[in-house]
């Protein structure tokens, strides 16, 4: 049910933009009025959910641990999967953030004949998540040539790299393909795996279907419908500017990829597509274990009258020296 | 299972990390190569194949051999095998993987790579070659990983992965097999022209693929106590003796032929070989193995094997890697011969190659031994 009405909305969006796109009255609206509004609506939505997030107490260390606690001097402590400090805590941040730390040890239990529970490495989540994370950076990277004149040589040197196989004019991109491939993937995936179909919702779907809308879109844009490359840039950088002028004749597909886009971003900062900011905040990774070395202190707590032990021994140390108790301090006695 | 690969000693790392250097400056002198062209190497006209080709065709045998510890298991069911099979396939794994960067880093335009599949030209043995090793790789990726895959998980593996391994015993023997064909057709070659090449290269190979995985036990039983049983060892060592034997019986085959019928062109390269030093220091070595390994006491002792298999890696390494590639190209059809000397950058490439190719070696047999360490 929820992949029909996903798979009907995105195609009713492609339709919606190369309708749209034939009629020039409506192109500065999806070249510029709605790329606008999904830019304000993103970047405050974005904010204002990590912001919402940041404001959640957290009073607890609360980290999900995967090693050794830092502990006695001769027991090796994991600084990364059960970190004691920042630097520990920044490292693990980075595994997590740039390779996937905590999905790399995803299992799969399989029951065998016997009856025997098996479990086994399940890298195939991993790898084209992974994949699909570093192929979407180095695309956004790559369309920043669109927004900057002259090119950064950051940009120049992506794509050199990324185009390395010269295949075709213009040039294949290693990230194209493999972007699509890993997409694809992650979708068959939830369609293939009863199980995951059964957990599987409209949102999950729908970002996978816009993602493999744009791609599509973006690379019938550049091998096949191609499309005046010099109008886009002009119009990306004239938005760029924020003085915004759509020249004539830049083709459908475009605007199909474009409007895509938008959708996906306007999206995103009310979907599961925020874990991009979310990462950062998961408390269960980004504290450090410490609360054996350092007291934490709930900051909320009602003042609670507590009589500890050393309070307790200062009243009664003489009567409990009397009969023979151990004290902790000598001069209790 | 490649977490295994995540945790390790201090000396673990400290490897790990001198790979990692060694790699880096092969890719920052690769980068060099890219930008400048091959022009940077001692490659030119008269010799376009060099130390890269060389290191190609060695390593090919490397990994051919892996086929030496998978017929006794699966073909003559010398159960004690069984622990070092997947060291073999592992082996192959990363010597492929070598193989196909050394032909990578000799194009010129590495950019036109996949033209060999674009444009298939089943005429050209090149053509094969890829075929091979690209299958041969996969097959050995697949078989490796899902037996030890089974092996950790205390299951049966895959039904699947039986044929595969049965499939590649022929392919390890086609993968050397086409790479002879690639010197054997030229007929402006007389030291590569004989019907002997290929047979030469899997007699060559079966010496110096068994003679490193030896050693790489016994670095393995060093490192991580990682025990494989004598008899294996005492096996692989019978295995290296009779392929060096032959290796050696094949030389002299070629000796005879060459000086008994005068032909001129053949007498000039055999010649022109054997002015170069380190087909000497090859020689030498290949005869001192000999001894130490036909001899049965010096043969049995641990440290007189290890010299006797680093003596006969050396020896195949200098005779194939360097001596039978650049020694057969550099004297032309028109009987000159060409300088060829390998330049520091080619060299840096090259040490970064087998650096990269340790590197994967080590995450394998890393994973292999730790998982077969904890399944007993």
């Amino acid at each position: 049910m929820g992949l029909q009405s996903s798979l009907i909305i995105v195609l009713s969006l492609v339709v919606l933009a190369a309708t749209g796109a034939g009629v020039s009255a409506f192109q500065p609206l999806l070249a510029v009025v709605i790329p606008y509004t999904v830019l304000t609506v993103f970047l405050v939505g974005l904010c204002w959910r990590v912001f919402i997030w940041a404001q959640s107490p957290v009073p607890f260390r609360i980290p999900t641990t995967a090693g050794q606690q830092k502990s006695f001097s001769w027991l090796k402590a994991n600084k990364l999967d059960n970190p004691s400090g920042t630097a520990g805590v920044i490292g693990r941040m980075l595994l997590e953030i740039l390779f996937f730390r905590s999905l790399f040890r995803n299992t799969k239990a399989e029951l065998r004949k016997g009856p025997k529970l098996a479990y086994g490495w399940e890298k195939w989540l991993w790898l084209a998540g992974l994949l699909f994370h570093w192929s979407f950076l180095i695309i956004l990277i790559r369309h920043l040539r669109l927004f900057v004149q002259p090119v950064p040589a950051l940009v120049r040197f992506t794509e050199s790299l990324d185009g390395f196989i010269q295949w075709g004019l213009p040039t294949i991109y290693i990230t194209d393909v493999l972007m699509v491939a890993a997409v694809t993937y992650l979708f068959l995936r939830r369609i293939v795996i009863p199980q995951l179909r059964y957990i599987s919702l409209p949102a999950d779907y729908f970002p996978l279907l816009m993602i493999l809308g744009i791609a599509f879109s973006g690379i019938t844009m550049r091998y096949f419908l191609r499309v005046d490359l010099g109008a886009v840039k002009e119009l990306a950088v004239s938005l760029a500017m924020l003085s915004p002028k759509v020249p004539e004749g830049i083709g459908a597909v475009f605007y199909v990829h474009i409007f895509l886009v938008s959708v996906l971003f306007m999206y995103f900062s009310f979907s599961k597509l925020m874990h991009m900011g979310g990462i950062f905040l998961s408390p269960t990774r980004n504290l450090a274990n410490n609360s054996r070395a350092k007291r934490h202190i709930n900051p909320w707590n009602y003042p609670v009258d507590v009589h500890s032990y050393a309070e307790y021994e200062a009243d009664f140390g003489k009567k409990m020296g009397a009969v023979g108790l151990p004290l902790e301090r000598k001069e209790h006695q | 299972m490649l977490h295994k690969a995540l945790s390790g000693d201090k000396n673990y790392w400290r490897w790990v990390t001198f790979l990692l250097v060694l790699i880096g400056l092969g890719v920052s002198s690769y980068l060099w190569q890219f930008r400048s062209g091959l022009t940077v190497t001692g490659l030119s006209r008269d010799v376009s194949w060099g130390l890269y080709i060389g290191q190609f065709t060695f390593l090919v045998g490397v990994a051919a051999s892996a086929v030496m510890v998978v017929i006794p298991y699966y073909l003559h069911n010398q159960k004690e095998f069984g622990r070092v099979t997947v060291f073999g396939e592992f082996l192959a794994v990363s010597a492929v993987v070598m193989c196909m960067l050394f032909i990578i880093v000799d194009l010129g335009q590495p950019q036109r790579l996949l033209n060999i599949l674009r444009y298939p030209t089943p005429n050209s043995v090149m053509f094969w070659d890829m075929v091979v090793l690209g299958g041969y790789l996969l097959l050995n990726i697949l078989i490796g990983w899902n037996m030890l895959e089974a092996e950790w998980k205390d299951v049966p593996p895959p039904r699947w992965v039986k044929p595969l391994i049965y499939m590649s015993i022929p392919w390890a023997v086609s993968i050397h097999t086409v790479t002879g064909f690639l010197y054997a057709g030229l007929g402006g070659r007389p030291y590569w022209f004989t019907a002997l090449t290929a047979a030469r290269f899997l007699a060559s190979a079966f010496a110096a693929g068994p003679a490193l995985l030896i050693i790489l036990c016994l670095i393995m039983n060093r490192v991580s106590r990682f025990e494989v049983d004598k008899q294996v060892l005492r096996k692989l060592v019978t295995v290296v003796t009779y392929a060096m034997v032959i290796t050696v019986f094949f030389v002299m085959l070629e000796v005879f032929t060459c000086l008994y019928s005068q032909v001129p062109g053949h007498i000039l390269s055999l010649k022109h070989l054997f002015q170069i030093p380190y087909m000497w220091i090859s020689a030498l070595l290949a005869v001192g193995a000999l001894v130490i390994l036909l001899n049965r006491n010096s043969r049995n002792s641990s440290k007189a094997l290890i010299g006797a298999c680093i003596a006969v890696f050396v020896s195949l390494w200098l005779e194939k890697g360097l001596g039978f590639v650049v020694g057969g190209f550099v004297l032309t059809p028109f009987e000159r011969v060409a300088a060829y000397m390998p330049t520091i950058p080619e060299m840096m490439i090259s040490i970064g190659v087998w650096a990269i190719g340790l590197f994967i070696l080590t995450i394998l047999f890393k994973v292999a031994v730790t998982v077969k360490k904890e399944s007993v």
